[in-house]
């Protein structure tokens, strides 16, 4: 087991590695010097040179990337060409502003959505409500996040006008902290989260539901059911089973909902981590972009760690080679 | 894939011309065809208009038997890669914004226009040209100085190495039931720079902040590193002068200026200034500031300030610009642009003052009538009014809020939060906006602002004259004005000056109206000839 | 994998048996079946769009005295209105459907086949060949999907090509995984080993008998790709990265929201939005079928 987690760590490191490199190689490979950003009116020679050593982009390209890795393992990512301050310090807030949004929307999507399915695997077989839920459910799939957004925006902001359908809070509100525990701020929140809800309903029911109708055919059910416990019970107890392959699910989804949040964002002018990296690459804002690409493939290394090791954890049957 | 992809185009490419050219030997008066040409115009981070234009003129120019690839690219890989890194590969449709300092002509008819210039993207290099370009610099003289700006477009003119297409008419939606006296600044857009339309806004109700609808962040408050939001800074840090929409410069912290020589400028400072943190104002702080900058040139600001050697203490309250050789646009360029720091604030920083975060170090302190009160990092920023500034306007703030799409602008519009709105929410909406809704009002800026076509005029067939002149006449001003900028945008004139600089437009020019037929015609005479296909052929050598 | 208990090893031609009898299978499924038909339908319109598109999806509709008709409700001229730049609403729908079904089609073959070869030379080979390539597969994995179709398009220039690549670099990893999977199992099959045995050539085994017992599991890959494909184009056209020169549904929502329309103009918002929607979920529909169909613990006791 113990080398079983070594092994795993090892190859997740390497990995690591490897995605960092292409990303340095793949962003450098863009046809654009930063400095020329900022030359329209025309730049000396001199300042020039000056702006490229403080972007650390002298050098060769062999240079600049053992410069990179090694100042990337002192935790630098290197400075933003655009706020000129550490690519770090510009990203954290908006790391924080999409957790807002992540986080709760995947739990509760997770909690909804498995819900749901334990209704719907647990309802007769061909029946109406199974055969409701499963449809709903693809056709909600089917749904592109930002045409959902879209929706949402169209009628309870514009048609309703229930909650506004941008930004994070309104401008007269307040700093620091507190800003996150207003009314105001829930009140932006709500479209956004939800869109994001609505993106792990179907996902979780329908895998929740295979999950219990596979129970259904176990033989422990029906001693369960032999021992007279109401049919609530039962489906409990079928649910509960199911709820393995969901939750080292949850991990790896969390890491790829983070990335692809990057539309609900947009749509919801939301200033998070996922927008400010689309703004980056449009501002050719390289330290930024690879700060924020690195930390979301580093998640998704993480997450997928998590989850294999909870899952070798919590089901006997996993073998270790 | 990708090689099933490119194998299958090589082969594609391969038939294609296999088939030309069996068809240009059947056709013995035909040259070389003339291959597909890429159009590179700003993506859609600069709004839909662009991309309908360069569809609209393709359209037209396809006519001519001509094929188009559309490349659409973001804006700031258009400026690093098309307008200052040179590669433009064939053609491009994009514009220049209608920035104050570029109602004095220098803009489109040196830095875009004449030899060596970095903006120069579309590589022409006519040396008579340039001459004019380096003499009406220096011609501190206004009336022999027309005269040279009215040659060189002249010479422009005959030598189409590029040519304008529309000129952009702005516009500003602002909330009439809570502001009055918005005004127009015509000819230049909605620019921080003015005095119009912010400063003299008057609020009619109890929220006395006004709250500015806008696109993207500001990306630092050090004016030395300063780039793309030159005008917010100008609101926290004061300018010697400002420029009027009649492109004149006229007072603003200076309360005077005057010529003493070729090369001097003696300039006189208000006497009512302080900074934000209480310290008056004096030549001091001026001088610091521009022999600071002298001395270190911030690289965002070389351009501008090149021809400065230096500033010189008068008395507490005069002072003198050194300028290394004599300079038409000082006014207009440099006046305009230098603004003051206080020296008790900045004289004892150790490290690079060009880089320093001045909202971690508590110093983005200026003079100007607003005083920087709060940044949230892309959604909003916030400066409170500096009551003792001699034009502080009659409210108490003004926010600026990074919404970054334009939905969200028109929701703010519409719900109350946001006030006035000026870019990204395409002009027809806001008009459209101010024609449905009561409480928003619309205001049309007709600017020098310039949506152009340019060639790469190093590669043919650019390199041919008439070939250019022929592309010209078939160029749709008109279409792209009406379906592509619908109808917020006007046909341009001649030459490289947009007709709104007013004196500096040289209206004598021949006009070249818009004649597909006669743009065949000038092709046909020229030798070229066309296939069965339609495509247009070089003609034989 | 335990739904391949279902197959016997293939005998003589009968090479697509499995996939016939899946087919089958899936006809069973009313959902299946509609998924199928609405996909079948999808299909048809995209081959006769341009006979069923009134204009040009990019032409200019004027009026009589040369106005542009912007943002006109739906009308007998203009069935589902006019956009902001006066185009015709239901033409770009129409004209749309080809590039979502070429990027979803096109992508989701060239994903198909490079997962199975990196799935099979995995699975079946094992060893040092199997190591690196799964090694290769996690660094794939840990790579963001979105973001990286964002910088990747952005780097080589918005074309349809280019789209397409770049789906097919993302979506290879999770099928060549699955694809392993299943040949992991395959692979340990009697008649395999007897094959083996009996001194037949790798290619040999490949193709005979790991090969058809696979076919089920790539096609419901390949059904799969083509929704994530569609969807991804969607996405990258809906962010302002989709080839200019053609029309698609999510640049239709990309024009719509960069020109402030979306909260007005309903009938150029919602009928892409709806396209996108149904073409999609008939897909996913088409797959959750073959699960269903193909697991027998899932499958209805009839």
């Amino acid at each position: 087991m113990r080398a079983y987690i070594l092994r795993r760590l090892l190859q997740s490191m390497l990995v690591v590695f490897v995605v960092t490199t292409i990303m340095f190689f793949m962003f450098r490979v863009m046809p654009a010097d930063p400095t020329t950003m900022f030359l329209e009116g025309g730049m000396t020679e001199e300042a020039r040179q000056v702006l490229l050593e403080e972007w650390g982009l002298n050098g060769t390209l062999w240079e600049q990337y053992v410069r990179y890795m090694g100042n990337l393992l002192t935790g630098d990512f290197g400075n933003s060409f655009f706020y000129r301050k550490p690519a770090w310090d510009v990203l954290w807030p908006f790391i924080i502003n999409t957790l807002w949004i992540a986080v709760p929307g995947l739990l509760l999507g997770a909690v909804i959505g498995s819900g749901l399915g334990m209704i719907v695997g647990w309802a007769p077989r061909g029946g109406k409500v199974e055969r409701s839920g499963i449809l709903l459910a693809t056709i909600i799939r089917g749904a592109p996040s930002f045409v959902v957004g879209i929706m949402l925006l169209a009628i309870f902001s514009s048609w309703l006008n229930w909650v506004p359908g941008y930004g994070m809070g309104d401008p007269q509100g307040a700093t620091g902290l507190m800003r996150y525990l207003n009314w105001d701020f829930a009140h932006h929140l709500i479209l956004p989260l939800c869109a994001v809800i609505i993106f792990f309903i179907p996902e979780n029911l329908l895998l929740m539901r295979s999950g219990v109708v596979e129970a259904r055919t176990e033989d422990y059910i029906e001693l369960v059911r032999a021992k007279g416990v109401s049919e609530g019970r039962v489906a409990w107890h079928a649910g509960r089973n199911s709820m393995l392959p969901l939750i080292t699910w949850l991990f790896p989804a969390l890491a790829e909902t983070i990335a692809g949040i990057v539309v609900v964002e947009i749509v919801f002018s939301w200033p998070g981590v996922g927008r400010e990296l689309v703004l980056a690459v449009v501002r050719q804002d390289y330290p930024v972009a690879q700060a924020a690409f690195f930390l979301m493939s580093i998640m998704i290394v993480l997450a997928n760690l998590a989850a294999d090791l909870t899952y070798s954890k919590l089901d006997p049957r996993v073998v270790y080679k | 894939m990708k090689f099933a992809i490119k194998t299958v185009a090589a082969g594609a490419i391969g038939t294609t011309s296999l088939l030309c050219a069996t068809m240009a030997m059947s056709q013995e008066k035909l040259g070389e065809i003339v291959p597909e040409l890429s159009l590179s115009y700003y993506a859609a981070d600069m709004g839909p208009v662009y991309e309908q234009s360069a569809r609209v003129l393709s359209q037209e120019w396809a006519k001519l038997g001509l094929k188009f690839q559309m490349r659409p690219i973001q804006f700031s890989t258009f400026v690093s890669d098309i307008i200052v890194g040179g590669k433009l590969e064939d053609m491009a449709v994009f514009s220049v914004g209608a920035d104050p300092d570029r109602i004095d002509p220098t803009f489109y008819l040196n830095n875009i226009s004449a030899c060596g210039q970095r903006a120069n993207g579309s590589s022409w290099c006519d040396d008579e040209y340039t001459k004019m370009a380096e003499k009406q610099l220096t011609l501190v003289d206004s009336d022999e100085r027309l005269k040279t700006v009215h040659a060189m477009q002249e010479r422009f003119q005959s030598q189409i190495p590029w040519w304008p297409v529309t000129n952009t008419v702005y516009g500003i939606l602002y909330n009439s039931d809570k502001w009055e006296n918005v005004t127009n600044p015509s000819p230049v857009a909605a620019h921080e720079n003015l005095v119009d339309p912010w400063l003299a806004a008057r609020p009619l109700t109890d929220d006395r902040i006004l709250d500015w609808a806008y696109l993207e962040d500001v990306s630092t408050y050090n004016p030395m590193s300063e780039e793309g939001a030159t005008g917010w800074m100008r609101f926290v840090y004061d300018t010697f002068a400002k420029i009027g929409a009649d492109g004149e410069s006229r007072p603003w912290a200076a309360e005077s200026w005057e010529f003493t020589d070729d090369t001097t400028v003696r300039v006189k400072l208000r006497e009512d200034m302080t900074f934000h943190d209480g310290e008056a104002v004096n030549a001091d702080d001026a001088v610091f500031t521009i022999n600071k900058i002298v001395e270190i040139q911030p690289p965002t600001m070389s351009s501008r300030i090149g021809n400065i050697a230096g500033a010189t203490k008068i008395d507490d309250y005069t002072f003198e610009f050194n300028l290394k050789k004599p300079d038409a646009t000082f006014e207009t360029i440099a006046l305009t642009y230098l603004f003051i720091l206080p020296e008790h604030l900045w004289a004892d920083y150790e490290g690079d003052m060009a880089n320093r975060d001045v909202i971690a170090d508590g110093v983005a302190i200026g003079s100007g009538p607003f005083m920087f009160k709060e940044w949230r990092v892309n959604e909003l920023h916030d400066l409170r009014t500096h009551t003792s500034h001699f034009a502080a306007p009659a409210y108490d703030g003004i926010r600026r809020l990074a919404l970054g799409q334009a939905d969200a602008i028109r929701a703010t519009m519409m719900d109350g939060t946001a006030d006035i709105a000026t870019t990204v929410l395409p002009v027809a909406a806001m008009s459209d906006l101010g024609a449905q809704e009561d409480f928003l009002d619309f205001i049309e800026i007709p600017s020098h602002g310039t949506m152009m076509t340019w060639l790469n005029n190093k590669k043919a067939p650019f390199t041919d004259l008439e070939f250019r002149r022929a592309l010209k006449t078939a160029t749709a001003r008109q279409r792209a004005a009406v379906e592509g900028w619908l109808g917020f945008a006007v046909p341009a004139g001649e030459g490289n000056v947009p007709r709104q600089t007013g004196k500096w437009y040289n209206s004598d020019l021949e006009p070249v109206a818009f004649d597909v037929d006669a743009a065949r015609k000038i092709l046909e005479d020229a030798g070229y000839g066309w296939d069965d296909d339609g495509r247009l052929h070089y003609p034989v050598n | 994998m335990s739904q391949s208990e279902m197959y016997r090893a293939p005998r003589g031609l009968r090479f697509l048996a499995p996939m016939l009898s899946t087919f089958r299978l899936l006809l069973r499924d009313r959902f299946a079946f509609w998924g199928l038909t609405i996909f079948a339908l999808f299909i048809l319109v995209a081959m006769i769009a341009p006979w069923i598109a009134p204009y040009d999806p990019f032409a200019p509709m004027m009026t009589e005295s040369g106005r542009l008709i912007r943002l006109a409700p739906p009308s007998a001229e203009h069935w589902l209105g006019t956009t902001a730049f006066g185009n015709d609403v239901f033409s770009q729908l129409v004209m749309g459907s080809r590039v979502a079904l070429r990027v979803g089609l096109v992508a989701a073959i060239a994903v198909g086949f490079i997962s199975t070869l990196v799935g099979v030379i995995s699975g079946y080979f094992g060893g040092i060949i199997d190591d690196i390539l799964m090694r290769m597969t996690d660094v794939a994995l840990s790579i963001p999907t979105l973001p990286f179709a964002i910088v990747a398009v952005g780097l080589l220039g918005p074309s349809i090509d280019n789209i397409i690549l770049v789906i097919t670099l993302l979506f290879w990893r999770n099928g060549a995984r699955i694809i392993r999977s299943v040949v992991l199992t395959e692979r340990e099959r009697v008649f395999v080993k007897w094959a083996r045995a009996a001194g037949a050539s790798h290619l040999h085994i490949i193709l005979r008998h790991i090969l058809p017992n696979i076919l089920r599991v790539v096609f419901l890959w390949v059904t799969m790709s083509v929704a994530f494909a569609v969807l991804t184009e969607a996405s990258l056209s809906f962010l302002g990265l989709g080839d200019p020169s053609i029309t698609s549904w999510g640049q239709m929502l990309n024009t719509a929201f960069a020109s402030g329309a979306l909260r007005t103009a309903w009938w150029w918002v919602a009928p892409p939005s709806l396209m996108l929607i149904t073409l999609i979920s008939s897909l996913y529909l088409i797959g959750r079928a073959y699960e269903e169909q193909t697991n027998p613990r899932l499958r209805e006791r009839t």
